[in-house]
């Protein structure tokens, strides 16, 4: 690890000791996610291999009247530079007078179907031990633009429908925390409902433009501006027995004379017999050809597995998979012990 | 050699006789939701206390606030008959609520019914469930889809 990184590292955690002290001045609390996974795969170029996945480390505190602050910070093993990263997953400070309005400016997962604002970066918490392809994050090979940097409007248990909204207007492709690379910024509507207290139903839009330059999925550089728009449903279920959550995006990309749709879509669903939940997963990445901005990314995987809770805060999860994508065809054995604390 | 099957079988037989019925008795009793004597809400239907204990609603019918109390001692009954859930399970759903940022936090954990009836007397925001056997004059019982603890039909 070099210095620089070194000292950051030391300066998170000392900004996180600072925080746990001043725990009851104003009803902070410092939570946090971890998880190791072992993988065995009949890939050519895989090995069997013990991963450790994110360390996440997340404040939440109530600042004031209606008043809140929400930060999540992940340290894990970066690839590329064969060093820990720390990165600010989200920082979100909320004004919150009433369910059906909710104010909150930051760093965001954007609202575009259910996975992504139900299931952040806490392993525990998802069904699966890793994302749906189509919901994966940026810096994971994603398609999507998981998180959005900007402002967000939302409400929730609205009528006797129960119906929840996001607007979302933020800096979109090629934006950074910093800045973004154009006047255009991205805006996301979303609408559902909550319809009972186990299923919910709803719809997003989500438009962006980019301009010429701009680094695409594969790593060129846009030749002219770039219209993305997303389109998605999703259906989600929560029971005493089943879990189901089905989703699917339609991306269309348009530059110049290039129209592109793509269909990206999941299907989960798992059945709770008490602490076990035997389940299934299919992910589908319809990429069309040619897609100027996502590049060729389709694949397509199958999963099946079962989660154990052995407790609140605590939980195992086998699976084999079967995944067909750039890098070939490969059966995938893994197991993931997963922890919040 | 043959194997001992009787007697494996009467030990069998004496402790689901000690065990079952305890275990009936456990879910026979009923649990009272309970809230402050000033509170305007006086019953709720069953789908009104999922939305609450699930985190799908954090406000009553009149959208006042609702600061949710667990009593441990009644969780287990209370969340099985609520939502068919164990209470480590809803918890876990509470983790992930709060992580959202869908709610400040997980409900109170009070260790017992007289934490609870003290906690809700003094807070008119505060709904929580413990036996019905533990019910005073210092808190309201809701009626839940019409019904109150010892009537018939009442689903808690």
């Amino acid at each position: 690890m070099s210095a620089r990184r070194a000292t950051r590292a030391a300066l998170t955690a000392i900004v996180f000791a600072s925080a746990a002290t001043a725990v009851q001045a104003q009803n902070t609390q410092i939570r946090g996610f971890a998880d190791v996974t072992m993988r065995a795969s009949d890939g050519r170029q895989d090995h069997s291999t013990f991963t450790l996945g994110q360390l996440d480390l997340y404040i939440t505190s109530a600042l004031g009247n209606q008043l809140s602050f929400l930060a999540e910070t992940v340290f894990e093993f970066d690839d590329a530079s064969e060093e820990f990263a720390s990165d600010v997953e989200r920082v979100v400070v909320s004004y919150a007078p009433r369910p059906y309005f909710r104010v909150a400016a930051g760093k965001h997962h954007t609202p575009i179907g259910y996975w992504n604002t139900a299931y952040h970066h806490g392993a525990l918490m998802q069904p699966t031990i890793e994302r749906p392809f189509a919901v994966r994050f940026e810096d994971d090979g994603g398609l999507m633009p998981i998180h959005t940097v900007g402002l967000l409007i939302s409400g929730r248990d609205i009528s006797r429908a129960h119906l929840l909204y996001d607007v979302m207007v933020g800096n979109g492709i090629g934006g950074t925390p910093d800045s973004d690379n154009n006047d255009k910024k991205s805006v996301t509507l979303s609408l559902g409902s909550q319809i009972t207290s186990e299923l919910s139903v709803g719809a997003s839009l989500y438009r962006d433009q980019a301009p010429a330059g701009t680094t695409a999925l594969d790593g060129s550089e846009l030749g002219e501006d770039l219209t993305q728009s997303i389109a998605s449903t999703y259906v989600a279920y929560f029971g005493s027995r089943l879990e189901l959550i089905g989703e699917l995006h339609h991306l269309r990309d348009e530059i110049g004379t290039t129209d592109a749709g793509s269909n990206l879509y999941f299907v989960y669903a798992g059945v709770r017999f008490n602490r076990l939940v035997p389940y299934v997963r299919i992910d589908r990445l319809a990429v069309a050809n040619g897609d100027p901005y996502l590049g060729d990314g389709g694949a397509r995987q199958g999963l099946v597995g079962a989660r154990f809770d052995i407790s609140a805060t605590s939980g195992v999860r086998l699976e084999v998979r079967r995944r067909d994508d750039q890098s070939g065809r490969a059966t995938e054995a893994a197991a993931q012990i997963a922890i919040a604390f | 050699m043959p194997r001992p099957r009787v007697p494996l079988l009467v030990c069998a037989s004496v402790l689901l006789a000690i065990h079952v019925p305890s275990a009936r008795a456990q879910q026979a009793a009923p649990i009272a939701v309970v809230v402050n004597a000033r509170n305007p809400v006086s019953s709720l239907s069953m789908d009104e206390l999922r939305r609450l204990y699930s985190g799908k609603s954090t406000t009553f019918p009149t959208k006042q606030r609702a600061v949710l109390l667990e009593c441990r001692a009644a969780s287990e009954p209370f969340y099985h008959r609520l939502l068919g859930l164990s209470p480590d399970v809803v918890r876990q759903r509470w983790i992930g609520i709060v992580f959202r940022g869908e709610a400040g936090s997980v409900p109170l954990d009070m260790p017992t019914p007289d934490a609870v009836r003290r906690y809700v007397s003094e807070h008119e925001d505060a709904i929580g469930f413990i036996p019905a056997a533990a019910v005073d004059a210092t808190v309201k019982v809701l009626a839940i889809d019409g019904a109150r603890p010892g009537d018939p039909g009442y689903r808690l």
